[in-house]
């Protein structure tokens, strides 16, 4: 019998379900950027399918630079470069058909 | 709220002009690249009103397909929205070197002052030796003195007063 103090265990799925449904309900630039922040607290790195809703929204939103920003996100929360390419491949197409370049691709110099 | 005729003038009229805004937003020529050339450089110097426009214009272009934008466009609403600059602006060059010089020479003059102090200091007093404190133990056996816990119980394994190296060794 659980005790009361229980909360329940979101699972990974759970946790997908939740911020795409966030992020389709998506009105402005504010709630974008909170949900995005809300999304990227977590011990994990948010599903591709996750990642497709925010640009979207952000494209919904017409907000050019947090687009570009969500992937710097991902970036930052993966393990190590292999993981980040495979977010980009899994991405491209939306990414490509969105128009929404990498940082790395508007500032290259700044690569560190 | 009370509302007079002329405040619900005064919303009309804004709810009239708001169309002249929404025009714009159906911009499709693209921002000059000399007004774009260099940002990163001139914004910071940039008036405030001259700032609020660009990024009204840069506002409006993001509502085309982000395809047609031009890279410095692209690169112009990036930056001004998340580059370093005001809350992100990042420390000048050199700032960990002049900060660890810092810390360096506060170090070097603390020593320093540390070292003139003890050189003028008098010296240990003739109190703080182990003949003069073992001389003190025995006074204090003499005397009898803290029998339950101290020196002079039954049993009693500690140094007493002795704490200090003897007299002649180094300091």
């Amino acid at each position: 019998m659980p005790r009361r103090s229980d909360h329940g265990e979101e699972t990974f799925e759970e946790f997908s379900a939740r911020f795409e449904k966030e992020f389709d309900g998506v009105q402005d630039v504010f709630e974008l950027q909170r949900n995005l922040n809300n999304a990227f607290a977590y011990d994990l790195v948010p599903s591709p399918s996750v990642i497709a809703a925010a640009l979207k929204a952000a494209r919904r939103v017409n907000d050019f630079g947090t687009a570009v920003r969500i992937f710097e996100g991902i970036k930052s929360k993966v393990e190590n470069n292999g993981q980040y390419e495979q977010y980009l491949e899994e991405l491209k197409p939306l990414r490509e058909e969105l128009g929404v370049p990498l940082k790395e691709e508007l500032y290259p110099e700044e690569k560190k | 709220m009370l509302r007079t005729s002329a405040s619900n003038l005064l919303r009309k009229s804004l709810v009239r002009s708001s169309p002249a805004f929404a025009t714009r937003a159906a911009t499709t020529h693209a921002i000059s690249n000399p007004t774009l050339a260099n940002i990163e450089k001139r914004w910071e110097g940039m008036p405030l009103q001259e700032q609020a426009d660009l990024w009204m214009a840069l506002r409006d272009r993001m509502g085309v397909n982000w395809n047609e934008l031009t890279l410095q466009e692209k690169k112009a609403a990036y930056w001004i929205a998340f580059g370093p600059h005001g809350p992100r602006a990042t420390d000048p060059p050199g700032s960990g070197a002049r900060v660890a010089w810092g810390v360096a020479i506060g170090l070097a003059a603390s020593v320093g002052i540390f070292g003139v102090i003890r050189f003028f200091a008098k010296p240990v007093p003739y109190t703080m030796s182990a003949e003069y404190q073992e001389q003190s133990n025995e006074f204090l056996i003499n005397q009898k003195s803290d029998p339950f816990t101290g020196i002079t119980s039954p049993g009693y394994s500690g140094k007493g007063m002795v704490q200090s190296p003897p007299k002649g060794s180094a300091e």
